[in-house]
């Protein structure tokens, strides 16, 4: 913007009727018109003068000089002339909101050798950012594009390449050099190639590394945990944050026969009896004592535990059974007569709560069940009441194995099974069913809406489907199955069920037409 | 058979995102009953919400869409959905002679481009009566024009400052009576400005700029009869008052000299379809192959209406091209084509540098102060991030950034992957819209990516 321009730009925000004065143009072929117009017509002068003078420095315009230095480009890519046979399955999976098939989708893609074509990458790299649950299977398909391009946006910092290394001489400047995100996988990923090595590792910058940083890295001893780890997490008991305690607290409990764990364990132990009352077994709970010191050396500030509805020494409580080796309880009972025996007890909250935590961290199958059993059989039962979230319980039957999953489904599924929302727990299940067994989860789906003559339960059931269908078999649609998904299907046309039919036709389509070119690995 | 369309090339037809949408959702051999192609044309029957299916037809020359639905949108998305399984799985249609309701259709096409001259023809003009029509416009738009010169006049005695805090109300009655003006351009530039006080850093200068330039265009259409035949006719399109299409047509026909006539192989490099209140505007900028002219055809509807599409960026066909008299001409309407190869090739590059075409705009500008949209076939440019603002960078180190309202920098970038493109948008004198991508040998239309 030239000199002359801004005078005029100054005396057009006051206006001429407060500013008499016009101002001078410098620029000569702009000035020369301007002789013709009358400037004793202080608004014309002025609009004429502006609308000259832009559109003289519109045309005179130069283009700007780049000042930024440009991004170094990623690896070139091959020009594509035919559209790749997945793309329609990619566009259907965003366009009719079948985005539940991504995983299957990505992890198809992964098995062919292939790659998502760079135009999607944005989409599907901001999809992973909002749902976590896809990232895996998103990293291996990305390619060196998806790699180059989640370098430039901080929220696809999760979908950079890890440096790959199997010698541990080399892990210490990739420890060094790299970034927070990439320290986090780097340590994971070390966590299970060699525990020790990682551990060691870490140790090294510990001192340097911040509170958060040391809270995430923690995070990652789950991998490969064994007691040769105990010493250095020990040491984390005295850390200055409360984060870096809390974290070490929970993953020195992943290992029962750690030191920490074993004195909760005592501790507790000692404040539960089983006795005697009315001629009814009663499992009693004394419960802690705030004051006592040793809980600050176990890294629980009782004082600042939050309180729950019990108070201050329930919450601590909570957190002791919580914390505790889930061996202790075997002297009062097996996990099922446990859980039997709280179902009245004052303390059913802290103790059911706090085994939950505890069976999924330290893993203990005999107690997954269990807890699942007694979710399951409360949720059916007409009288119960279910108070609580049904996610850690969801967590819990992922965790499970395979066969045990499977088992348990066939175990459980009975037309009741879709009456209520018992199916949530199944929701994150990661394996996909038998074919049998997807067989009968339809079966018992259309004997429940045979039974129930009520209209309104066929939306449900269809909605309830559709949660479980990324876990169904594919083949349940193929035309040989005489599935009796058909015949729900065509009995009950409605919207629901038809989206829930293309979305399981999709499933199949996606794996015919994406492995037709991959040679069976045997 | 293997069809030259593929999914994304139809998809560059759709006039918006939720016409993609439900467009790929009937493409579902499922959902049709009857399905079939010849050389010539697709149809379907698409069972809708009403008793009898819709049925769907694609003349495949231009293309050309009809469906008996009630929708607005065009091509609707019956149509998409037809089109998208032939491009997909063209085996899902049977090929045969078409039904009736096809060949019917078919038969009207072919003789409707004929029937249209004829009836041009026949047409008797009552040259009293239309001379009466333009006296009286004429005097409306001279009574709209003195309002605005008081308008614009009133702004900067005020100041730009006081301005700044006056309401909606005070552009919009401004610009109310130039549409009782009929100068419909400019009421709609004056509702414009309503927002400029509010756009942040620099807005007193875009103010003024705006101001001045409307200044000088009252200013030379008050003086008209004075000025060149081409000033005439620029102030005329300027204001909202460009000759109609038939008429331009018909210039041409007598050969006047005041309309250029361009025969050439014309390239559609890009589309844009925009909603200005209830009016939707499409601009379609094609480049002569021999001559390396740019024309922009342009073709509104209402809101309520179809828009019909004018031309599938990415084809290539023979064609003449009447130019509307301009100061720099840009717009024209076709006076003759034939039908489309469907190449998809990248187009010649036209400038081999942001500096020179920046520096084409400087003379186009020279020619047309009033100038708002130039086009911009950019070579060997590469985008990257300055900050939060995506921005082409081409080998001089020269630079400019994108339109904030360009949305799709990402896929931009993934696509280009810090690698040269090839790039054509609409230049507005300080950002740049794209709307059409060349990349290893292919030339996508922005709408049809991600």
């Amino acid at each position: 913007m030239s000199q002359s321009w801004e005078t005029l730009v100054a005396v057009a925000l006051l206006g001429t009727d407060r500013q008499k004065a016009l101002p001078a143009i410098a620029e000569k072929s702009v000035k020369t018109l301007l002789v013709q117009v009358d400037a004793s017509d202080a608004e014309h002068w002025l609009l004429s003068a502006a609308g000259t003078l832009a559109a003289y420095q519109q045309a005179g315009q130069n283009a700007e000089k780049r000042t930024e230095r440009l991004i170094e480009s990623a690896e070139a890519e091959a020009p594509t002339l035919e559209e790749p046979a997945f793309l329609p399955f990619l566009r259907m999976i965003f366009t009719q909101d079948f985005q539940p098939a991504l995983p299957e989708f990505l992890s198809l893609l992964h098995q062919s050798g292939q790659c998502i074509p760079p135009e999607y990458l944005p989409q599907l790299l901001d999809w992973g950012h909002f749902h976590p649950e896809v990232r895996s299977h998103l990293r291996p398909v990305i390619g060196s594009r998806g790699e180059w391009l989640a370098r430039l946006n901080p929220k696809w910092r999760y979908a950079q390449a890890t440096p790959q290394s199997s010698n541990p001489e080399e892990w210490k400047e990739l420890w060094e050099t790299s970034d927070r995100t990439v320290r986090i996988n780097l340590l994971r990923e070390w966590r299970s190639q060699n525990p020790e090595a990682a551990r060691e590792l870490v140790a090294t910058t510990w001192k340097q590394d911040s509170a958060k940083d040391r809270a995430a890295f923690l995070e990652c001893f789950a991998v490969g945990l064994t007691l040769a780890d105990e010493g250095f997490l020990e040491k984390g008991l005295g850390d200055r944050s409360k984060d870096v305690k809390t974290k070490v607290i929970e993953i020195l409990s992943q290992l029962p026969e750690s030191r920490l764990s074993q004195q909760i364990g005592m501790r507790l132990k000692a404040l539960v009896s089983l006795n005697e009352v009315k001629g009814k077994q009663k499992l009693e709970i004394q419960l802690p004592d705030l004051d006592d010191p040793q809980w600050q050396e176990y890294g629980l500030d009782a004082s600042r535990l939050k309180q729950n509805m019990q108070g201050n020494r329930g919450a601590l409580l909570l957190q002791l059974v919580r914390l505790a080796p889930l061996s202790l309880w075997t002297d009062f009972g097996s996990p099922q007569t446990l859980l039997e025996l709280v179902s009245k007890n004052e303390w059913k909250e802290e103790l059911t709560q706090g085994w939950l935590f505890a069976a999924q961290h330290q893993q203990n199958l005999d107690w997954s069940v269990a807890l699942l059993d007694w979710a399951i059989a409360t949720l059916l039962n007409p009288l119960g009441r279910w108070m609580q979230p049904l996610n850690p319980f969801r967590q819990l039957f992922s965790d499970l194995p395979q066969a045990i999953q499977n088992q348990w489904i066939t175990n459980l599924l009975k037309p009741e099974f879709w009456k209520g929302d018992l199916v949530e727990i199944l929701i994150s299940n990661t394996y996909v069913l038998p074919l049998s067994l997807s067989h009968t989860v339809l079966a018992t789906a259309q004997q429940y809406l045979i039974d129930s003559s009520e209209q309104g339960q066929i939306r449900a059931v269809a909605k309830k489907l559709q949660y479980l269908s990324n876990i169904l078999h594919p083949d349940v649609v193929s035309k040989s199955s005489a599935g009796s998904f058909q015949t729900v299907y065509h009995a009950l046309q409605t919207d629901d069920f038809s989206r829930l039919w293309q979305f399981l036709v999709l499933l199949q389509q996606m794996r015919q037409v994406i492995l037709q070119d991959v040679e069976p690995q045997n | 058979m293997s069809s030259p369309w593929t999914t994304e090339k139809v998809l560059a037809l759709s006039p918006d995102a939720s016409s993609s949408k439900s467009g790929q959702q009937l493409a579902n051999a499922n959902k049709w009953g009857v399905l079939g192609h010849n050389a010539i044309a697709l149809w379907g029957e698409c069972q809708g919400s009403g008793k009898l299916p819709y049925r769907t037809q694609i003349d495949l020359t231009e293309p050309a869409f009809r469906c008996s639905c009630p929708s607005r949108k065009f091509p609707c998305k019956h149509g998409l959905g037809l089109f998208l399984i032939f491009a997909g799985q063209s085996d899902a249609l049977t090929q045969g002679n078409p039904p009736d309701w096809v060949q019917e259709w078919l038969d009207k096409r072919s003789q409707t481009s004929q029937k249209k001259q004829e009836a041009k023809a026949d047409k008797p003009v009552d040259p009293v009566a239309q001379a009466k029509r333009i006296a009286q416009r004429e005097a409306k738009v001279t009574a709209g024009l003195a309002d605005l010169d008081l308008f614009l006049r009133d702004v900067v005695r005020q100041g730009l400052a006081t301005v700044q805090s006056q309401p909606y109300s005070y552009w919009d009655r401004a610009a109310a009576r130039l549409v009782d003006g009929q100068a419909p351009v400019l009421a709609k530039r004056i509702r414009a400005m309503a927002s400029i006080p509010h756009s942040g850093q620099g807005w007193a200068d875009r103010l003024l700029t705006e101001l001045g330039k409307l200044h000088l265009l009252v200013q030379g259409y008050q003086r008209r009869d004075t000025l060149p035949e081409q000033v005439q006719a620029e102030l005329r399109s300027q204001i909202g008052w460009p000759l109609k299409q038939d008429e331009l047509l018909s210039l041409a026909e007598q050969a006047d000299s005041a309309v250029e006539v361009c025969s050439d192989r014309w390239q559609v490099l890009g589309r844009r379809v925009t909603e200005e209140d209830d009016l939707q505007v499409q601009r379609v900028w094609l480049q002569g192959q021999a001559s390396g002219r740019s024309a922009l055809l342009l073709n509104f509807a209402h809101r309520s209406q179809v828009l019909e599409s004018l031309a599938v960026p990415g084809t290539l066909w023979n064609g003449t091209l009447v130019f509307y008299p301009a100061l720099y001409p840009l717009r024209a309407a076709i006076k003759h084509r034939e039908a489309s190869d469907r190449t998809w090739m990248q187009p010649t590059a036209e400038y081999a540098s942001i500096g020179e075409a920046i520096a084409h705009y400087g003379a186009a500008m020279a020619q047309n102060p009033w100038l708002d949209i130039f086009p911009m076939l950019l070579t060997e440019i590469i985008p990257y991030w300055e900050g939060k603002t995506c921005c082409l960078a081409d080998g001089a180190g020269a630079r400019l950034s994108l339109d904030p309202g360009f949305k799709q920098e990402w896929t931009l970038m993934a696509l280009s992957g810090g690698h040269p493109v090839q790039i054509f948008g609409e230049w507005n004198g300080s950002t740049l819209m794209p709307l059409s991508l060349g990349v290893l040998g292919r030339w996508i239309p922005m709408e049809a990516l991600p």
